[in-house]
């Protein structure tokens, strides 16, 4: 599936060849030097985490062990993000600047879902795991 | 390995590339739709492509990878590893906006 979509994106994105980027420069607060990462699992099980230096770190986390068999690190974010459960799936991972602005986010992609989890980096947060 | 044969891939495409790209565009003006003008917007306001006319078709292979299950950061690895051989990167917070974006305007 990844190598589909390589080459997929190869073809496409590439519509292309598409990217010669050019980073936007943004400002830099002390939050958005730090990484943290969200992953869920089966039957309502998820974990977040913050205030990782890199972002190698951040999904060097043992994220596997909180989440359980079958999970998946779905995010790894600067700033803040929050998750959504509706009892049955998780909502699309919401990010953000400020934590309203990615609770927003996350239950706005599920709606009638409720905040499980939410929190910013530079916070001192630690991990935080849950089940649904 | 992985790297190596991706970019052998990317090499092998790169031919067809030309051509699928002015079909793409074709298309892309005859169905552009709000959709499209949302996800370009918001990709544009993440980083700056040269190309944007290329977005709508990335978008839309962003949304049916999360439809497969595929995970929003391996998502984000794929974009960047690929952007990082097309002479520009993305970061890991321009990959999530631009999936985050991917999946407001193109997944239902």
């Amino acid at each position: 599936m990844v190598n589909s979509f390589r080459t997929r994106a190869a073809i496409s994105a590439g519509a292309a060849m598409v990217a010669a980027l050019t980073l936007v420069a943004v400002p830099t607060t002390h939050a958005q030097n730090l990484w943290g990462g969200i992953c869920t699992g089966q039957n309502g099980k998820w974990a977040q985490w913050y205030d990782q230096p890199s972002v190698p770190e951040a999904q060097s986390l043992h994220w596997s062990q909180l989440c359980g068999t079958g999970g998946q690190r779905v995010i790894t974010f600067t700033n803040c993000a929050a998750l959504a459960y509706d009892g049955t799936r998780f909502s699309f991972p919401g990010t953000g600047q400020t934590q309203g602005d990615a609770e927003s986010a996350a239950k706005a992609d599920l709606p009638g879902g409720r905040i499980v989890t939410s929190g910013c980096n530079g916070q001192g947060l630690g991990v935080v795991s849950g089940n649904g | 390995m992985i790297v190596t044969s991706f970019r052998t891939r990317a090499a092998i495409c790169a031919a067809g590339a030309a051509v699928f790209a002015a079909l793409t565009v074709g298309t892309a003006i005859a169905v552009a739709d709000a959709n499209d003008d949302a996800f370009t917007a918001a990709a544009q306001q993440a980083a700056k492509f040269t190309n944007p006319a290329g977005l709508p078709a990335l978008g839309r292979e962003i949304c049916t990878d999360l439809g497969k299950g595929t995970s929003p950061d391996q998502i984000a690895a794929d974009l960047m590893a690929y952007t990082s051989t097309e002479g520009g990167s993305l970061s890991q917070q321009q990959s999530n906006a631009l999936i985050a974006a991917a999946k407001k305007s193109y997944c239902p």
